[in-house]
């Protein structure tokens, strides 16, 4: 049931997300898509190890796996939020050759 | 046919795609789940895709080299002939002298509340026997004995002990060239086993005789506690060990009565550590691999389980061993010789032919361990030490899906055995080699574990 709800929450955000970038006309790319989704599988891995450890007993793991995947995770994200960002300031004009 | 779908749209279906996409997994695993209910009707081989069944196991066996052992040549029986009367006497007496004053002290894990709950988990089983209680059989019953392919007794025997407490169940077909060298030549008690053209099985004074007709051998698991064993090596931590050896004497008890009761011979072990070489049988009927530990490691529970058999006449459809990069793991491993107190375990990569004594039998390739140290050992901690065991990587709960990564990727690309130890031992921590329980006895007390301290869904339905 978990992974249902994280399923319908990552297809609405996916779906909000697709809506809100064509709203405010931000032009994403097909490598966006993938270091975002990268970002999401990473965050899940972290999540699943992180809550999963814990049900086993074992804290230190818990801690170790949340920062092994959570890491990759914001660094990914990160990365597409930068991407893009970047992508919709105004280009700077050429400098004046003299 | 042209679609024409504006901009808007397009990108409106495709958040509803990954809607999709992200509950279709989930969709297909529920509808696996419901399927599983009529389509499992092998249950004992129902293991992860990285288990591949093999012709042959991966321990290297020359059965030509090999002999029927006698039982009395491990440490667990002759240990007196290894080290002399005077040093076991000794050696007793250290025990002896430990436990008492560990007691005194309330050092956690051996304290009145530890040693009491010894007593309780090694109270309270059948007797083990040889030939089985009683039963009512087929023909008092007025029937016909059971009868079906050997599949079909596969599947009813796995179903019976499934529901008996036995974790996983494989079965072994008894070759007198190969498989039946397995059985040992002398019980733990001295009476010979001897198999016999004869048409009933019987016991004396001096020898268990096995009909011929007897081919087949059931061999199956019952888990540990890894929780309680972490606690290693220390009374609490030996109270898993107990209470599975406990388990089984009615497992087996009921085990023979369900075979005898369909009408055929169940010859079980008189003993613990009677009737066969149970890490042998184990890795013959695949329930998993000869370990760098010298016991079988299954690639669900690790070492976490012990091992039983049982000779029936039964017709059984004989279960392969199997490769899940176990053996090749271990080579890079050696966690369980490096945390071993006793330093009895063997640190060379490769698993060697050549035996460490009299207490290793001949004809297979292993990483044998030095026997009196680690028998020794256990009088002074006062225990079955069982430290190895808990500190094998393999020994864990597996909720957390990076055991399953790990699992599948040392099965099938050993060239990341390495790196997974290392980041395993970042993880989880080395534990260290002073008889330092790898968690805190006291602790133990408080926890919320399930019945027995295992969980029976672990290992299945996969």
């Amino acid at each position: 049931m978990e992974w249902l709800i994280f399923g319908i929450i990552i297809g609405l955000g996916a779906w909000g997300l697709t809506a809100w970038t064509s709203a405010r006309k931000i032009r994403l790319l097909w490598y966006d898509w993938v270091l975002a989704a990268l970002a999401v599988v990473f965050a899940l891995l972290a999540y699943q190890n992180y809550t999963a450890s814990l049900a086993e007993l074992e804290p230190q793991a818990a801690t170790f796996l949340l920062v092994m995947f959570g890491v990759p995770a914001l660094a990914l994200a990160a990365i597409a939020v930068f991407l893009v960002w970047r992508r919709q300031q105004p280009a700077k004009p050429a400098p004046q050759k003299a | 046919m042209a679609i024409n779908l504006s901009r808007r749209e397009f990108l409106k279906d495709l958040g509803l795609l990954g809607v999709g996409v992200t509950l279709a997994p989930g969709s297909i695993s529920a509808a696996n789940e419901i399927g599983d209910w009529d389509r499992e009707t092998t249950p004992a081989l129902a293991r992860p895709a990285w288990v591949k069944t093999v012709d042959k196991p991966t321990t290297e066996i020359n059965w030509e080299e090999m002999k029927r052992y006698d039982e009395r040549n491990t440490c667990r029986a002759g240990f007196v002939k290894y080290v002399g009367q005077d040093r076991l006497n000794e050696l007793t007496k250290l025990q002896n002298d430990n436990l008492a004053k560990w007691l005194k002290e309330g050092k956690p894990g051996y304290t009145l509340k530890d040693v009491a709950l010894q007593a309780a988990s090694s109270s309270g089983s059948a007797t083990q026997s040889f030939l089985g209680p009683d039963v009512t059989t087929p023909e008092q019953r007025g029937v016909p004995k059971w009868t079906g392919t050997p599949e079909d007794a596969s599947r009813i025997v796995t179903a019976a002990l499934r529901h008996l407490g036995a974790a996983h169940v494989g079965f072994v077909e008894l070759d007198p060239k190969s498989t039946e060298k397995l059985i040992y030549a002398v019980d733990p008690d001295g009476k010979e086993i001897v198999f016999s053209d004869v048409d009933q099985p019987a016991e004396n004074d001096k020898q268990r005789i096995v009909p011929r007709k007897a081919r087949w051998v059931i061999v199956y698991t019952l888990q540990m506690s890894e929780e309680t064993l972490k606690r290693a090596p220390t009374i609490l931590g030996g109270q898993t060990t107990n209470l599975t050896y406990t388990r089984n004497r009615n497992i087996q008890y009921r085990l023979q009565t369900f075979l005898k009761s369909l009408g055929y011979m169940a010859l079980g072990e008189a003993s613990t550590n009677a009737l066969g070489i149970a890490p042998a049988l184990g890795v013959m009927a695949g329930l998993g691999e000869l370990s760098r530990l010298q016991r079988l490691l299954t690639p669900e529970y690790g070492p976490m389980v012990r091992v039983f058999k049982l000779i029936t006449d039964l017709p059984l459809a004989p279960t392969k061993p199997i490769n899940a990069g176990i053996m090749e793991f271990c080579k890079v491993c050696k966690t369980c010789a490096e945390v071993c107190p006793s330093k009895a375990l063997s640190f060379d990569t490769e698993p060697t032919w050549q035996v460490k004594g009299g207490w290793n039998n001949f004809g297979h390739k292993a990483w044998f361990e030095d026997s009196v140290k680690c028998r020794t050992h256990w009088y002074e901690v006062g225990t079955n030490c069982g430290t190895c065991f808990a500190a094998c990587p393999y020994a864990g709960k597996d909720k957390a899906l990076v055991h399953q990564i790990s699992k599948a990727l040392i099965a099938g690309t050993p060239i990341f055995n390495g790196p997974l130890k290392s980041i395993r031992d970042l993880a989880y921590g080395v534990p260290a080699a002073n008889d330092t329980p790898i968690k805190d006895p006291e602790l133990w007390w408080k926890l919320d574990l399930p019945e027995y301290g295992i969980d029976t869904a672990h290992g299945h339905g996969a």
